[in-house]
């Protein structure tokens, strides 16, 4: 993945945007608590960092620079629509304001994890998909996409096998 | 990273997730014994199930493909300020398209309310309510509210327009146009008839315009609007709940009813069909309206059946 989004042409930008979409999306829901407000938002965080591309240096930090920037429009999101009396208890509450390194930190496994998931080859996704979240059984799910069971294994083997390469940094291995 | 045989990853996560047989479970345990290292395997594993358990599964459905093309069009502007640099006489032409795009943006359809099976009550952006009749279409533009306050009908419909000086509010009905500011009216579509039961409405076709006042209201037949009397102001009682008779034959009143309760009213008794009816009733229903009219004009009323009645 490139280093720097701001100095990405459109082919690499949507790359990126498709990487990064669901896990941010995932992000702003912990604080909105709504799918389609979720997705709204980071559509204007993305629109924000393509206008102002040429402008800005994120100095290789694109995806903080992304968190950050969904986050503030939550904050400005659950500011404007007051949804509570007191915006300023629901901040305390909810979220430290000031503390966003930590909020990024906790939130980093979460979001390895989606983005390794949604890496995964689309035969392999939806395998694994099927058998993790929707808890169909490999008969099931052999059914379900017309192959047999044995390619379910192979692809629930590599999926697997892949994620596990991909969350190396976040496993206890002993 | 040590080879390890597939089929192992995927018993792995069979036991995990409580599908593996027993022939497969003593498979497995003979392979975790053979080797240390595969007892490791098996709590990265385990660890890698526990993680991704706590993901919730909504995500996964996010459509990126179409969140992209979403995301490129709301950056089309953008695309056309990459064009100027290269294309300097094709930016008068980019610019009106674009202008012309976000101008069919701003106007274009965006909320279509379709009552199917029953009468519906919209509350518009502006606080104006509709009340759209079974069966009509109504398309909320998606600039509405901006500088006017733009609906579609197809269909009839009773409307109760929030007022607002600065901003007309316009029902749009095939071929004529009703603007008002801040009234009651209704429309029907298709009887290109247009009724005013509080404030003023102004009706426009191609070639014709009139101003409609409180409790006049208007046919339009080939562009031409044409003022009538209102015939029956219980046009549109499905929507204010008021039904008003003045010295109506109860033929007339019966008929009436039974368009707007969806009964069936027998009469048996003929004599009863020279007699008048004046009266007024309000959000009242089918069984206090027929009682009420029987006890003033002497005659008695059963029920037979479901939503079937009998005059005697």
């Amino acid at each position: 993945m490139a280093k720097n989004i701001v100095r990405l042409d459109k082919k690499s930008f949507e790359v990126y945007f498709k990487q990064l979409f669901p896990s941010l999306t995932y992000y702003a829901y912990k604080f909105l608590k709504d799918y389609d407000l979720a997705k709204d938002i980071v559509h204007e965080a993305f629109v924000k960092l393509w206008d102002n591309r040429k402008k800005i240096d994120t100095e290789g930090k694109d995806k903080s620079y992304l968190y950050r920037s969904v986050y503030n429009l939550c904050l400005k999101h659950i500011r404007d629509n007051k949804k509570l009396q007191s915006t300023e208890d629901m901040l305390e509450a909810d979220v430290d304001p000031v503390d966003f390194n930590y909020q990024v930190e906790t939130e980093e496994l979460e979001q390895a994890i989606i983005n390794a998931i949604e890496e995964l080859p689309p035969k392999m996704k939806q395998v694994f998909i099927l058998s993790r979240y929707d808890g169909l059984k490999y008969k099931e799910i052999a059914e379900r996409l017309g192959i047999s069971v044995k390619t379910v294994e192979v692809h629930m083997s590599k999926a697997l096998k892949f994620l596990r390469q991909k969350l190396q940094n976040f496993i206890d291995t002993q | 990273m040590k080879h390890i045989d597939p089929k192992y990853l995927s018993l792995i996560f069979k036991k995990l997730s409580g599908q593996i047989s027993p022939q497969e479970s003593h498979d497995l345990n003979n392979w975790l014994k053979s080797d240390e290292e595969n007892k490791r395997i098996y709590s990265e594993q385990e660890q890698i199930f526990n993680m991704t358990g706590g993901i919730d599964k909504q995500v996964f459905d996010i459509d990126v493909d179409k969140e992209w093309e979403r995301f490129q069009s709301r950056i089309s502007g953008a695309k056309v300020f990459d064009l100027y640099a290269f294309v300097r006489p094709a930016m008068a032409v980019a610019a009106l398209i674009v202008l012309f795009f976000a101008f069919w943006f701003l106007l274009g359809p965006q909320k279509t309310y379709y009552a199917k099976a029953q009468d519906q009550q919209i509350v518009l952006p502006d606080r104006s309510i509709v009340k759209l009749r079974k069966g009509s279409r109504l398309v909320v533009s998606h600039g509405f509210d901006k500088s006017t306050r733009t609906v579609k009908l197809k269909g009839e419909a009773y409307f109760i327009v929030e007022h607002n000086i600065n901003k007309p509010f316009r029902v749009k009905a095939n071929g004529f146009i009703v603007q008002v500011m801040g009234t009651e009216f209704y429309v029907s579509q298709q009887e290109k008839e247009v009724f005013v039961n509080k404030g003023i409405v102004k009706i426009g076709t191609v070639k014709d315009e009139e101003i409609l006042k409180a409790g006049q209201s208007a046919k339009i037949s080939d562009h031409t609007i044409v003022k009538t009397k209102v015939e029956d102001k219980n046009l549109i009682a499905w929507a204010t709940g008021v039904l008003n008779f003045e010295d109506s034959p109860l033929a007339e009143v019966f008929q009436t009813l039974e368009d707007n309760y969806g009964i069936r009213i027998i009469v048996e008794n003929k004599d009863i069909d020279t007699l008048t009816l004046t009266a007024t009733f309000k959000d009242k229903d089918i069984d206090f309206i027929l009682e009420v009219i029987a006890q003033t004009e002497g005659f008695k009323v059963y029920k037979t059946a479901s939503k079937v009645y009998v005059v005697k």
